[in-house]
């Protein structure tokens, strides 16, 4: 019985002139998505490869020169993408993919392609994942709302519920017949995905496999939710044109509305410094020390320079600095590099809990959108989220203070006061490594993401419950 | 009879529980919209306060040491004398580094170059979520300056912000959807077209009657909290009493006026096809999501595509690059000691550090020149190509007069960014004679330093970036609306076309 029901839903749907064109349209655009994400993952992915390597490059080859003076010269990091970007691009055109690290200051990435693409950018990419979670949706609407209230109006439910079918029997059916017509649109989609992770994008293709099984998963509970939500209202609304209605609004309450509202009220709860205040009170906590914070870090720049100077002095037994078997200007620029690099990473540590509290907020929206939890989860597993920005921001910090010191050292070493003259070559260059991205593994991907876990399958079981009561009290009028 | 048939559908409207939702809705969301918007302007306003305030405290700081040296050089009756660039402080007595025009100009003074916000700012936020709007104006390479991004969550840029050009673009439409879906097709569901024939009035005025009463309601709408969100931003803002903001919100109030007329004329046309509602539901929200969505997505993927803009990635390798071969072509002696730190070289190479900065930064900005030009270059093909799709989508068409309208535009940031660079070469002719001069600054010069001053995009400039596609979308709109009265005629009122 299941099956014929099915079977009687899928051939009305395919029939139907109206499917036809958006089931055609529907599969255009995937296509689509599908073929220029792959293109701008390739594109973006060799601009990468070569920028990465040419700057490795033009490190070890610059003039001989002072070290130091190369440190300001300095090396550039990018962020090489995950596989998945391809898939979704997360908030790929929205975050910096490359930090200079230079002598002295602290920066943050840049290139942010939105910044170069116009405004017309910023009505959203046509990538696979956007076509999924924002047009599925509404394919699923189009083609579900009449299912029973259609049938209703017709006269068609009373004949079928005459037959003894059981409201269960007739809820899969319907909802096998629609998925398959879903299915239709989907299929290719899928296939397409597959295809690509299997013969490979160049890049780090670690864990894609399971990566790309966890988004089929998370993006199969999404389509239940709306398939279910639609059988539900279509069984409870009086008209098919109500149930139309009520579906599309809550389409565009969940899709358009309530991600923006819930960005901008995260916004009003956390607010993000401005640039200027960000280093305003980086450079003062610089100048005039850290309040609260332990040891020399407390004392103002100058005081704590003059202290490091009296220890050298007094380890060295010297009166001078114009004594000292070290070279004293590099040694004290190597102090404020590693104050700065210890008052930073508190700046930068609560830049990104403001940026972490954001999400979590936006993330509590996912009680009233299924497109919230999807969207983060998405992200999360495609690799292109707030997650893995923050690892490639962290992990750069880390090797820049790393490059400066490896400098600096060098001047303190090998020379004086009386003799601060030290040219270096490709050999001392040579010992700083080019930076690696490490992105992170699956199960660190997925840190922070189970409340979207959880509220993901929540909407699943919870729609299917809604449709599974709002069936069993179907009125035949 | 059309008054008529206006008063009795505004009392309908205004009597369904539904219609009075959505209205208040909308309502809810400009206010909403305005609320966003006013922060984030005002979040850009406090970046730029506290730029300024920074600014002025380290001009303050060179100028005290100066003042400082002249008074203590005027009461011993010694002569004051130039002071070679040094990086630490001076020792009482010794001449500070205000003396020095390339020390001042180069590295210790800035201009903060701000660009104002519109006083319709707030209306659109527009691209400002990612940049600054201002510029701290040195002596070194201009490239240095034009990367003025802002912090932002990079999430939050993603979704962007719920402004009022928002609820024009994205909602609006979907309001004008839910109120004319049925003009037609509900009456003749509900069995009162027929009736309605009977009485001495053509189907035409009929749904003229029901058009305009629709039209008047949203409007009436619009026009109010529109004003309350002008009243709102303003008085937060403070530029209640600017006449280019109210000329702005006139333009805002006709550019919404004539965005609406589109979708009303769709909706006109789509029930002159003579479906049912659910079809004609169907059709109008296709054609929401391919106007609004997909289209616009389209459009940026088309233009980028056609005009790749050389990734910023590659003009970094380029400055370097040129960095590089500036570094090789100086001469020997200063070659193996340069260095960035002024204390780290030898006694006789202090005196000429700065020239060979500066030296420097010139040849870097000369290499780099060609590269960012066709670095710009592409980004303008883009735009230009925008410009010509937007006549597709009303929607794009609609985005880029908002962000026109409101002053945070692409073009009105760069024509800003084109007057920042000319700014520049003033701030280089002040300071770099003097210093290749040796000219002793004193603390009177400190007031003559170039300031810099935006000044005012005039109306007209405005509206002439807007008036292709504004006049594109009313043509649009009108030809809807005449084709869909013109095709009534034929309009079965019992039977399904």
């Amino acid at each position: 019985m299941i099956k014929d029901i099915a079977r009687k839903e899928f051939i009305c749907l395919i029939r139907d002139g109206r499917f036809k064109w958006a089931i055609v349209i529907m599969l255009l655009l995937l296509m689509t998505s599908f073929l220029t994400g792959y293109q701008r993952y390739q594109s973006l992915h060799s601009i990468q490869e070569t920028a990465q390597a040419r700057d490795s490059e033009q490190w070890l080859t610059q003039d001989k020169k002072n070290p130091h003076t190369a440190a300001h010269f300095g090396n550039y990091a990018y962020k090489p993408q995950g596989t998945l970007a391809f898939f979704d691009n997360g908030i790929g055109n929205y975050a910096g993919s490359v930090i200079w690290l230079e002598a002295h200051k602290t920066n943050f990435a840049q290139n942010r392609p939105a910044q170069d693409n116009g405004a017309v950018s910023r009505f959203g990419d046509l990538t696979p994942a956007m076509t999924i979670q924002v047009l599925l949706p509404l394919l699923i609407v189009l083609m579900g709302f009449s299912a029973f209230a259609g049938e209703r109006e017709s006269g068609t439910l009373r004949q079928v519920m005459s037959l003894g079918v059981s409201s269960r029997t007739l809820l899969l059916g319907k909802l096998l017949g629609t998925s398959a017509a879903v299915g239709l649109v989907a299929l290719p989609a899928i296939l397409i995905g597959v295809g690509v992770l299997t013969f490979g994008l160049p890049g780090d293709n670690a864990q894609a496999g399971q990566r790309g099984l966890l988004l089929l998963l998370f993006y199969l509970l999404y389509a239940l939710a709306f398939l279910f939500l639609t059988l539900g209202v279509s069984a409870v609304a009086r008209t098919a044109k109500g149930a139309l209605i009520a579906l599309i609004g809550f389409w565009a309450m969940a899709t358009f509305i309530l991600p923006k509202a819930a960005a901008d009220i995260s916004k009003m709860v956390t607010p993000t410094p401005t640039y200027s205040e960000f280093y305003h009170l980086a450079r003062q906590t610089s100048l005039e020390g850290m309040k609260g914070a332990k040891g020399l870090l407390a004392l103002p720049q100058g005081r704590h320079i003059e202290t490091a100077r009296r220890q050298l002095l007094k380890q060295y037994k010297v009166a001078s600095v114009r004594d000292l078997p070290i070279y004293w200007v590099a040694y004290s620029m190597q102090i404020i590099e590693d104050r700065d690099y210890a008052i930073y990473q508190k700046f930068l540590g609560q830049l990104r809990e403001t940026f972490f509290r954001q999400q979590a907020i936006q993330d509590r929206f996912g009680l009233l959108s299924p497109l919230i939890p999807l969207r983060s989860l998405s992200m999360a597993t495609s690799g292109t989220g707030l997650v893995d920005q923050e690892r490639f921001n962290q992990t750069v910090q880390d090797f820049r203070i790393g490059m400066i010191r490896q400098m600096n050292n060098e001047l303190i070493e090998n020379t004086t006061m009386k003799d601060p003259l030290y040219i270096a070559g490709e050999e001392v260059f040579g010992k700083v490594k080019p930076y690696r991205y490490n992105p992170p593994t699956l199960s660190e991907s997925f840190e922070g993401q189970r409340m979207n876990l959880v509220l993901l399958a929540a909407w699943c079981a919870l729609m299917a419950a809604f449709a599974f009561a709002a069936v069993r009290r179907l009125r035949a009028q | 009879m059309l008054k008529i048939i206006f008063s009795h559908e505004v009392r309908q409207l205004l009597k369904s529980p539904a219609t009075l939702f959505m209205l208040g809705l909308l309502a809810a969301a400009m206010v909403f919209g305005i609320y966003n918007g006013t922060r984030a302007v005002e979040r850009q306003n406090k970046s730029a306060v506290v730029a300024v305030a920074d600014e002025a405290a380290a001009k303050k700081r060179v100028l005290d040491q100066l003042i400082a040296y002249e008074r203590f050089t005027a009461e011993r009756g010694i002569p004051r004398v130039f002071a070679p660039v040094n990086h630490a402080p001076p020792r009482p007595g010794q001449s500070p580094q205000g003396t020095n025009a390339g020390a001042v100009g180069g590295e210790l003074v800035k201009e903060v170059a701000i660009l104002p916000p519109t006083g319709l700012a707030a209306f659109a936020v527009g691209q400002m979520d990612l940049q600054r709007n201002y510029t701290l104006v040195d002596m070194k390479n201009k490239f240095n300056m034009s990367d003025n991004f802002e912090i932002e969550n990079p999430l939050n840029l993603m979704t962007g912000t719920f402004d009022i050009s928002f609820v024009v673009i994205f909602l609006l439409p979907v309001f004008i959807i839910a109120l004319t879906y049925d003009m037609l097709s509900g009456e003749k569901e509900s069995g009162t077209l027929a009736l309605a024939m009977t009485q001495p009035v053509s189907l035409r005025t009929f749904m003229a009657g029901k058009l305009l009463s629709r039209i008047a309601l949203l409007m009436l709408v619009i026009v109010i909290i529109g004003l309350y969100a002008m009243l709102f931003s303003g008085s937060a803002l403070g530029v209640l009493d600017d006449p280019d903001a109210w000329v702005r919100f006139g333009l805002f109030l006709l550019a919404t006026f004539i965005y609406s007329l589109f979708w009303f004329g769709l909706g006109v046309f789509v029930n002159s096809l003579n479906k049912s509602s659910e079809t004609n539901v169907t059709i109008l929200s296709g054609a929401w999501l391919l106007i609004v969505v997909v289209l616009p997505a389209l459009i940026s993927l088309t233009a980028t595509t056609v005009y790749p803009a050389p990734s910023r990635m590659e003009l970094k390798v380029a400055m370097r690059d040129a960095s590089i071969a500036a570094e090789k072509a100086e001469d020997d002696t200063t070659k193996a000691y340069y260095t960035d730190h002024v204390e780290m070289l030898p006694d006789k190479e202090t005196e000429t550090y700065l020239t060979v900065f500066l030296a420097r930064q010139d040849a870097l900005e000369k290499a780099v020149e060609p590269v960012f030009a066709q670095f710009r270059g592409q980004l303008e093909r883009q735009e230009a190509i925008v410009d010509w799709f937007q006549l597709l989508s009303p929607a794009v068409a609609m985005q880029n007069a908002l962000n026109e309208i409101s002053g945070n535009s692409t073009d009105r940031y760069n024509a800003y960014m084109d007057k920042v660079f000319a700014f520049q070469k003033e701030w280089k002719q002040f300071f770099t004679p003097r210093y290749l001069q040796r000219e002793i600054m004193d603390s009177s010069m400190y007031d003559d330093f170039p300031k810099f001053e935006y000044g005012k995009e005039a109306p007209y400039v405005v509206l002439g970036r807007i008036l292709l596609s504004a006049f594109a979308v009313l043509l649009i709109s009108i030809g809807m609306n005449a084709y869909a009265f013109l095709h009534l005629r034929r309009f079965g009122v019992r039977e399904n076309s």
